[in-house]
């Protein structure tokens, strides 16, 4: 990407390099991306999808809750895209709304864990020593449990069947209102919450070994030793050396928790778990959907693929970004 | 060695009582207890019985045996007791209703019930005295009873341990058959379009969310095969062939999603080794490039891929959660669903605990195993 951020003359590029503005570099800097990596932007466009379908939703499908029983378990076709469910509803319209969480908790989580893991791994690999020890061990309670697990345990601890919940965070009311009306973010929104509290806790644990190791090695930078010479603070070297020059991994770890994130939120959907008040795509493959599937295969199919479309574009920008900005996580997950 | 070994084990306990603190602690933060659901599941039968029971201790208190007592006295200590219920309500018991009656001595029996689970759970207790009962317990290889059905906990890991772990090591084993062939071709392969295809196909895999491909597999197995996978489990020596049917797809499909992340893992390590300078000796002493491959890089490639499939049992574990749901094996993971769903609380901490033992000794066999394959790394 270096070569587009700047204009070189025909002296060479030892002087007269002119910085370009910066919103020329963004765009010059994708296009150049793009150019590179194709799978990477492809998967970024899928990214932007979800977020523009997810935004956008009521203006784009009708009403996914209305169930029409003059047309159960109708195939695609022209007035439903993708077909009905058993219940009527139709399933483009779902896959549509299905778009919002999605997009809510893949980034919330994504978010969260890189908050998380940003507190537990830059002192942890900062401060090293007796510190990094003692965090260390705590993590490994941290990964000892197989997240699913520890996903389904906290799930089940901040929801309740009756009474507000934890820390006020109830289930919502099983039936929300009309999507398109606007109001459906709140009677969503504490199940959201905890599937992406669930979620970026369970997470965070691998993630700060990640940015653990990261900090451990630019630690070991001569600047940041001439930096602690001149008497720079914690507080500033951390900021102004670790935090700069440990962002690409940074960024990478977020984009790669982006498919595992959104797959985990359809897998406990799936599993009836999570949020069940809002149509997810993994909730509409659960139920009665696999009995229904021999038949009526299409109940299954577009849900499926729009899980499998989304987790393989976020995984195929994050592996990019990969190569192009962090060589070194290469071969990890 | 054995230094470090010991080391690592005594690293362990420390990490065990984290991980069971944790468990406890999160269980004691669970809204509704499985007292409620075992009630609101309809388990009253016993209802009845601690109702009698009050009664009882009323007529012992009375200084009246209870078992010889005459039904007169019976009713009408039970009349009392009802009554002194009532007015804790604050009915008058003169004018009460039949059904306010009947009202109050469910109020009495169930409240009684659910204390009598409770003590026998131990939730009456504190958290830290839970904590260490149930830990002095499994220590000496007593994970508790559960509180649904009443079984053993241990009886029934038992049982559902070796199913886990067949579905465990097959799918592992597909997972090594797809990963390790198809990793090493595409490192061979480096940046042609062989590569590339298997780097997408490996990112596919790791995208492909396993229920959705048990969804399709069951579906269209049907739909051309009118095949239906069989509904009852049963064990491998009693009835192999059910057995492996019903086993077989779900560790497929798990192996298949393991596989994704091992390939990447082998193609990285492959590419690794075949930079070393050993690789160019062996190239510039005439060898064959099959026989570099083979014998040279493939060798010294797989050890980290061995110690990462030790890695992945996490993974492995969250991963047949799903399967045997779909295909109903009465493996661990579908136990542990299970039970959260009851608040069965021997039940999740037990399940936890073997899980995480698992882990670790997993992790610490394949550090070790490392260590002895491969004499360049130095414990410490």
């Amino acid at each position: 990407m270096a070569a587009a951020d700047t204009t070189s003359t025909l002296y060479g590029d030892f002087y007269l390099r002119r910085e370009r503005p910066v919103l020329q570099r963004i765009v010059l800097g994708t296009a150049d991306f793009a150019r590179r990596k194709p799978l990477g932007a492809f998967g970024g466009l899928i990214l932007l999808t979800v977020i523009f379908v997810g935004a956008f939703s009521p203006w784009l499908a009708g009403d996914p809750t209305r169930s029409d029983l003059s047309a159960l378990l109708v195939g695609p076709g022209s007035d439903h895209l993708f077909g009905t469910d058993y219940n009527g509803r139709d399933i483009y319209a779902r896959i549509v709304f299905g778009c919002q969480i999605t997009a809510l908790v893949g980034i919330g989580t994504v978010l969260l864990v890189t908050l998380l893991s940003l507190i537990v791994g830059v002192p942890s690999g900062y401060f090293a020593g007796r510190f990094d020890f003692f965090i260390q061990r705590l993590v490994d309670v941290w990964l000892s449990f197989p997240a699913i697990f520890l996903i389904l345990t906290l799930v089940a601890v901040l929801q309740t069947s009756h009474g507000s919940g934890f820390m006020g965070l109830g289930r919502g009311p099983e039936f929300g209102p009309n999507p398109n009306d606007g109001e459906w973010f709140w009677y969503t929104f504490p199940r959201t919450t905890i599937v992406i509290l669930a979620l970026g806790l369970v997470l965070a644990g691998g993630a700060s070994r990640v940015i653990r190791s990261a900090v451990f090695a630019t630690r070991a930078n001569p600047y940041v030793e001439a930096a602690e010479v001149l008497g720079a603070s914690h507080t500033r070297i951390i900021m102004r050396h670790i935090l700069p020059n440990i962002m690409p991994t940074v960024i990478v770890l977020a984009t790669l928790q982006l498919g595992i994130a959104v797959l985990a939120e359809a897998t406990i959907s799936f599993l009836g778990v999570g949020i069940t008040n809002f149509p997810t795509w993994g909730q509409m493959l659960s139920g009665r959907t696999r009995d229904l599937a021999e038949n009526h295969l299409h109940l299954a199919l577009f849900p499926g693929l729009a899980i499998f479309l989304a987790v393989f574009g976020f995984n195929m920008l994050g592996d990019a970004l990969r190569d192009v900005l962090d060589p070194r996580l290469r071969g990890s997950r | 060695m054995l230094q470090y070994i010991i080391r690592r084990i005594l690293l362990m306990i420390p990490t065990l009582i984290g991980v069971s603190l944790l468990v406890t602690g999160l269980l004691r933060l669970l809204p509704a207890d499985a007292v409620d659901i075992l009630v609101s599941q309809g388990e009253v039968q016993g209802g009845l019985a601690s109702f009698k029971e009050i009664v009882d201790e009323r007529l012992t208190a009375d200084g009246k045996d209870p078992a010889t007592v005459s039904i007169t006295d019976r009713t009408r200590a039970e009349n009392a007791v009802i009554n002194e219920q009532l007015q804790r309500e604050g009915i008058d018991p003169a004018s009460a209703a039949p059904s306010q009656k009947s009202q109050a001595q469910n109020t009495l029996a169930l409240t009684r019930y659910k204390d009598n689970i409770r003590e026998r759970v131990g939730l009456d207790k504190g958290f830290l005295e839970q904590w260490w009962d149930w830990t002095s317990g499994a220590v000496r290889g007593d994970l508790g009873t559960s509180l649904v059905g009443s079984r053993e906990v241990n009886d029934e890991l038992k049982r559902r341990i070796p199913v886990s772990i067949e579905l465990g090591l097959l799918a592992m084993f597909v997972s090594i058959a797809i990963a390790v062939p198809l990793g090493v071709a595409s490192a061979v392969m480096q940046d042609r379009w062989v590569d590339y295809g298997l780097r997408s196909f490996a990112i596919a895999m790791l995208a492909i969310p396993s229920f959705f491909l048990a969804t399709i597999v069951i579906a269209l197995a049907s739909r051309w095969w009118n095949y239906s996978f069989p509904t009852h489990y049963a064990d491998f020596w009693d009835d192999p062939q059910t057995n492996l049917e019903m086993v077989l797809v779900p560790a497929i499909i798990l192996g298949i999603g393991l596989s994704g992340g091992l390939l990447r893992l082998t193609r990285a390590q492959v590419l690794e080794v075949m930079r070393q300078d050993y690789i160019r000796t062996a190239r510039a002493k005439g060898l064959s490039g099959h026989l570099v491959v083979t014998r040279h890089a493939v060798r010294n490639a797989l050890l980290p891929v061995v110690t990462v499939i030790g890695l992945q049992v996490p993974v492995l574990v969250g991963g047949s959660l799903v399967l045997e749901a779909i295909f109903g094996i009465p493996g661990v993971a579908l136990y542990l669903f299970q039970s959260i769903g009851n608040r069965d609380f021997p039940a999740i901490i037990a399940v936890n605990m073997v899980v995480a033992v698992v882990i670790i000794v997993v992790n610490l066999a394949v550090d070790v195993t490392y260590a002895v394959l491969d004499p360049r790394i130095r414990l410490s």
